[in-house]
């Protein structure tokens, strides 16, 4: 999926102001799309998660709690799953740090990450646009294979 | 806000901190905030109580092992 797909009857499209108390509206469209999919709610809880901690990273990383920049976060339905890009313009992400830490060690911050992987079936970081990154994520139909809840 | 956060002190050094609400990047600083209160008056135990707590992100556990690790 490229940031530049087209548009198809069941996409939803949200664009978010960078400011986390808008986090909760992006959980509430992520929440009431998968309903819409007959997906299972414990599923369902861990999709809202997993989009929220990929949400909440732009804000810090790629914008450094600046909540005047946006974050577009489109949901599209295909033969096999939801699709689901989040995309942001501020700066790219080191994919040195990118990566699920030892959940052993007992400290906080680099869950979200683990979340993330944990969560989704597919996770692809775009790099390509010249400002920003588009985060790809994929969630299979449960009956084609989806990560066991 | 998204969190309603209630302190109660159960006997001498045991305080509950009652959470309710979504702690997430919005709001898990007003929980770390209150943790912190309470861990720098000496509050010699402290219990969290989750039960009404509907949504947890990473930086609401994060605080939680902060408040731990204190």
């Amino acid at each position: 999926m490229s940031d530049q797909d087209e548009k198809s009857s069941d996409q939803v499209v949200i664009t978010i102001l960078s400011k986390t108390e808008f986090l909760k509206i992006v959980r509430r469209v992520i929440e009431t799309y998968f309903q819409s999919q007959q997906f299972q709610a414990d599923v369902i809880r861990q999709v809202v998660l997993a989009v929220d901690e990929a949400c909440s990273n732009v804000i810090k990383y790629a914008y450094k709690m600046d909540g005047s920049k946006e974050i577009r976060v489109s949901l599209s339905g295909v033969s096999e799953g939801i699709k689901i890009s989040i995309r942001d313009y501020g700066d790219k992400p080191d994919m040195d740090t990118v990566k699920p830490r030892d959940l052993n060690k007992v400290r906080p911050g680099g869950l979200g990450i683990h979340l993330i992987q944990s969560v989704m079936d597919e996770v692809t970081y775009d790099l390509s646009p010249d400002l920003g990154t588009c985060l790809m994520l994929f969630k299979r139909y449960p009956e084609t294979g989806g990560t066991a809840p | 806000m998204s969190v309603i956060m209630e302190v109660k002190e159960q006997k001498k050094g045991l305080y509950i901190l009652s959470v309710q609400g979504e702690v997430d990047m919005s709001s898990s600083n007003d929980v770390r905030q209150q943790l912190a209160l309470l861990l720098n008056a000496g509050t010699a135990v402290i219990i969290v109580h989750l039960v009404r707590v509907s949504y947890m992100d990473s930086s609401g556990i994060a605080t939680l092992v902060e408040g731990l690790q204190q």
